[in-house]
């Protein structure tokens, strides 16, 4: 499941506060923390507005929608909606949320013809909605348009890491780091150094952001954030206590996150916290029932022998596959994996895995690409993608879990055997069901 | 009901294309939506408290419904939650008169399952309480609200205040008693309409001021009465009915606007969905072939039962909707659908009597004129083959025969020696009365389906009450078509086995075409009972 938290961490769009040229009523921007001058923000974070809980944002939305049922051509009003249900979408993960506020950008375009900055918003919906290519091409006609909106210049960044591009990707986000240096550039650049299996870098880059973001005195969601990343860099590197820690942090700063709970659910169940990760997961279910937290619940539930208490958690996760388009568009890797790791639907797995990949030839992309692959015994061409995902040199226990059990499979022990054992010695970088199935496949191998 | 009408071509979409391309909840798929309208009277305080849970939380909740762990959600398991519903839900809301939370009594309950998207349903909850404050309301008493369920889950929240002879401070006189969303049915269309979030609200209140109408959760029936829920739809037939509806009555309903295309469409849907519903196991198809192959009946026959079938399934289903709207709470429609039930297998005992009993003489009968016949046949005597015919059947002219002298001369059509062609097995459709096969076309159509009940009443409830009724008549006329279909089938196949050359000789087949009409009188009788019993152990 660290692919799924690396997609929960990092897919999200990066942002630029959008700095609305009128002031939203003064009580409003009080109750929704609006920082009108504010520059970029973290991927995954919250876009400018650091609104410390839903019915601040509600609050917030009141004017701005009475001033757009009252004038459709007012495109201040519309596009400040897109970020108040952007910021919405972030804190309560409906991705509801986040289609109303691509029409409120598509509304702002088609008033102000030529609008830079809804466009902008709107490219990092598409990122967040995962349309990666959608976002990369209005991300970069914005660019060259206006080569200072550097929030365009990040989004064109995001997306080419998702895509794959790590070298446009790393281009991108060095010049930011030239032009608009802080915590949100130092997030991206520590999630490109883990990419690129620099380990030492990435954790330490992502402890530099959370600094930078204290000493610029981010708040709430906004700070909140920058220490959900630092754990979740804590928990792919093998350091859970850390994680724990980190995500304490955020906790106490972003309380009742989803986000944030599913991480520290995660950090508690690699340190064996077996009933405190359940009881965490399930506090995060409350509040956003989500895909890969409902998969990992299940999976401690199959492993304490509570089978059908996990069975109705999986039974979930397909429920949401199958509800809507934006749900499998958004969920398309998790449900892959997820099909996969529970012997579900395998033809559908390599079938959504293959599609992704058409479109995101990413680190992740190839390996769950291979990982669908071997599930339905193709072999070979299973060894071919995860020697392609091998290639990024990324340092992750999935990649080397994936890639010992295709070993394996092809019967090449020792190989197997030295994948296995890397996965193993990160300690928690693998989720608890696949952990077990590596010491088994490692207890068996000849 | 909004967000099932967004177009009745999704309907067909989804038939056409699998559950995965419907919408999902207006408020997004996980949402938990609350609405509560509170009634101040002066002495009594009523809420109507509705809670709509989106296509995820009722997943999860429906797998807590299943106590038996068998993968459905029964009817009963259904009733043992909505029996607690109410009671679980009033732990989580505060009703203060003077700072003096009040104890709820649920008055009445109701739990459905609308559909919703990619084959999932959603949850409607409705809570009917009433709380009696320790004083009677006095000048300036205050009066406060709050709902702390699912307080950590998004959705819409709407709280409605009223005064009912009482007048409330800062209450509008006309507020619409189910509120903006209609009492969670009609969520704003526009995407960027704002969720609505009320979590608690307060007023003062005064003695005096007009009586509110008379309230009667359309949703929500009392706990002592038995069976599932109630609802203005007709969702506690759910349940009670095999096979259930299909989910998209909904649509059809709530089709936007009528222009011809979609009427045309919607008609269309509403005769396959009758269609659908005819093809289902139940539905009297063994009883109608076994009788008409009993009986010899013709293909006019068979038209004619499913004819019978579309019309007293019509008439039924009217008839059931009126009860249900009007006389409800003296004929719950739950407790007058296994009575039906019975009459309708009461009826198939009876029919499938009177054609044993029809059988039984014919075969005495038949013994009997053998003789008679033979010697006819001896003195070469014109004779009349009156066999068990109730019609004439007269041999005088051969062109009056051109139907059987067409036919090959099989074993069963023969002349002897220079005599004209007839036969001796019955006549097609002898023995078979038009009243008796009414009576049989009324039973296959006596219980309606939940699926056309439901169509009608919630056409009936969104006003469109004409609508409804063409879209019942379609929906009959789908059935008919199924019905008679396979009748007619059934009298094609059973002539051409009968036309075919025989080995046998004319005496044996003969009695062998009397033991198996009496057989399929028979099997009419068993399954008669069978399905008599069937009903008799909803209603004991």
């Amino acid at each position: 499941m660290a692919a799924a938290l690396i997609i929960a961490a990092g897919s999200y769009g990066a942002s630029i506060a959008f700095a609305p040229r009128v002031a939203p009523a003064p009580e409003a921007a009080a109750q929704a923390g609006v920082a009108p001058q504010q520059p970029l923000t973290a991927p995954g974070g919250p876009s400018g507005i650091s609104a410390a809980s839903v019915a601040a944002i509600d609050h917030a939305l009141t004017p701005w929608t009475d001033n757009l049922a009252r004038n459709p051509k007012d495109f201040l009003s519309a596009e400040y909606l897109g970020l108040l249900y952007e910021a919405r979408g972030r804190l309560t993960g409906n991705l509801d949320d986040y289609l109303r506020a691509k029409t409120a950008t598509e509304q702002a375009m088609a008033a102000l013809t030529g609008d830079l900055d809804a466009g902008v918003i709107h490219a990092r919906l598409l990122q967040t909605l995962h349309d990666f290519s959608g976002a990369l091409a209005e991300a970069k006609s914005i660019f060259q348009q206006d080569p200072t909106a550097m929030q365009a210049l990040a989004t064109e960044g995001d997306a080419e890491l998702e895509l794959g591009d790590v070298r446009d990707a790393t281009a991108a986000f060095d010049s930011l780091e030239q032009q608009a240096p802080g915590a949100p550039v130092t997030a991206r650049l520590s999630r490109l150094a883990f990419i690129n299996g620099d380990t030492a870098t990435a954790i330490a880059l992502s402890k530099q952001a959370w600094d930078e973001a204290t000493a610029a005195g981010d708040t709430g969601a906004t700070l909140g954030w920058y220490a959900y990343l630092a754990g979740t860099v804590a928990l792919q590197t093998g350091s859970p206590a850390d994680a724990a820690t980190w995500f304490g942090k955020a906790d106490t700063v972003w309380p009742d996150s989803f986000l944030v709970l599913g991480g520290l659910a995660r950090a508690q169940a690699a340190l064996g916290q077996t009933d405190a990760a359940i009881a965490t997961y399930q506090r995060a279910i409350a509040i956003a029932p989500q895909p890969d937290t409902l998969t990992l619940l299940g999976d401690l539930y199959a492993l304490g022998g509570q089978q059908q208490l996990a069975d109705q958690q999986y039974a979930t996760v397909a429920a949401i596959g199958q509800i809507a388009a934006v749900d499998q568009q958004v969920y398309n890797r998790q449900l892959a994996l997820f099909d996969v790791n529970h012997d579900r639907d395998l033809p559908q797995a390599l079938e959504m895995a293959t599609a992704e990949l058409a479109v995101r030839k990413d680190v992740y992309g190839y390996d769950a690409y291979a990982w669908a692959l071997l599930a339905n015994g193709r072999l070979t061409e299973a060894e071919t993608a995860i020697q392609q995902a091998l290639a990024f040199g990324t340092k992750d226990a999935l990649l080397d879990y994936h890639a010992g059990m295709i070993a394996a499979a092809l019967g090449d022990s020792s190989q197997a055997r030295s994948f296995l054992e890397d996965s193993l010695a990160i300690s928690g970088g693998l989720d608890p069901l696949a952990a077990s199935k590596a010491t088994a496949e490692l207890a068996d191998l000849p | 009901m909004r967000r099932l009408g967004r177009a009745l071509l999704l309907a067909l979409a989804l038939l056409a294309i699998g559950p995965a391309a419907a919408f999902a909840h207006p408020l997004g798929n996980f949402t938990i939506n609350h609405f509560a309208a509170i009634r101040v009277g002066v002495d009594r305080i009523a809420l109507d408290v509705v809670l709509d849970e989106a296509e995820i939380p009722t997943f999860q909740e429906r797998q807590r419904l299943d106590t038996n762990n068998d993968g459905t959600v029964s009817p009963d398991e259904v009733e043992a939650a909505r029996q607690t519903a109410c009671q679980n839900l009033a732990t989580s809301l505060w009703l203060t008169v003077d700072g003096q939370r009040l104890a709820l009594t649920v008055d009445e309950a109701g739990l459905s399952f609308p559909p919703g998207a990619g084959g999932l349903v959603t949850m409607r909850t409705v809570c009917e309480y009433s709380a009696v404050p320790a004083a009677p309301i006095s000048t300036g008493t205050s009066i406060a609200y709050q709902d702390q369920s699912f307080a950590e889950r998004i959705g819409w929240r709407e709280i409605v205040l009223l005064g009912d002879g009482v007048t409330l401070a800062g209450v509008p006189a006309q507020a619409d008693p189910a509120g903006v969303s209609k009492r969670l049915t009609l969520y704003p269309t526009n995407l960027l309409t704002q969720p609505l979030d009320m979590q608690s609200a307060s007023t003062t209140a005064t003695p005096g001021g007009p009586l509110l109408a008379a309230w009667s959760a359309p949703d929500a029936a009392s706990l002592t009465a038995s069976g599932a829920s109630a609802s203005a739809v007709g969702r506690s037939l759910l349940q009670a009915v095999p096979g259930g509806v299909a989910p998209e009555l909904g649509q059809i309903i709530d089709a936007g606007g009528l222009d011809p295309g979609v009427l045309l469409l919607s008609l269309l849907l509403a005769a396959g969905l009758g269609a659908a519903h005819a093809l289902t196991p139940g539905h009297g198809k063994t009883i109608m072939a076994a009788y008409l192959v009993g009986t010899r009946g013709t293909a006019r026959h068979a038209l004619g039962l499913g004819l019978t079938v579309t019309v007293s399934h019509t008439v039924g289903v009217m008839a059931l909707a009126g009860v249900t709207l009007l006389a409800a709470n003296l004929l719950p429609p739950d407790r007058l659908y296994p009575v039906l039930g019975v009459a309708s297998g009461g009826l198939v005992v009876v029919i499938g009597g009177s054609l044993l009993w029809s059988r039984a003489k014919v075969v005495l009968r038949g013994r009997r004129a053998a003789r008679a016949h033979e010697l006819a046949h001896l003195s070469g005597a014109d004779h009349e083959h009156a066999h068990e015919h109730e019609h004439e059947h007269e041999h005088e002219n051969a062109q009056g025969h051109g139907e059987h002298d067409a036919l090959p001369m099989g074993g069963l059509e023969h002349s002897h020696g220079g005599g004209r062609p007839h036969r001796h097995l019955p006549e097609p459709g002898t023995g078979l009365s038009w009243k008796s096969l009414f009576a049989l076309g009324l039973s296959g159509g006596l219980v309606p389906s939940a699926s056309a009940l439901i169509l009608l009443l919630g056409s009936i409830s969104a006003g469109r009450i004409g609508y409804g009724i063409v879209l019942v008549v379609a929906f009959g006329i789908g059935m008919a078509v199924v019905l008679g279909g396979v009748g007619l089938a059934l009298v094609r196949a059973s002539r051409l086995v009968e036309r075919l050359p025989s080995r046998w000789s004319l005496g044996r087949i003969s009695g062998m075409a009397g033991a198996v009409q009496i057989a399929t009188a028979g099997l009419v009788i068993v399954l008669g009972l069978v399905l008599t019993s069937q009903a008799l152990t909803t209603v004991l």
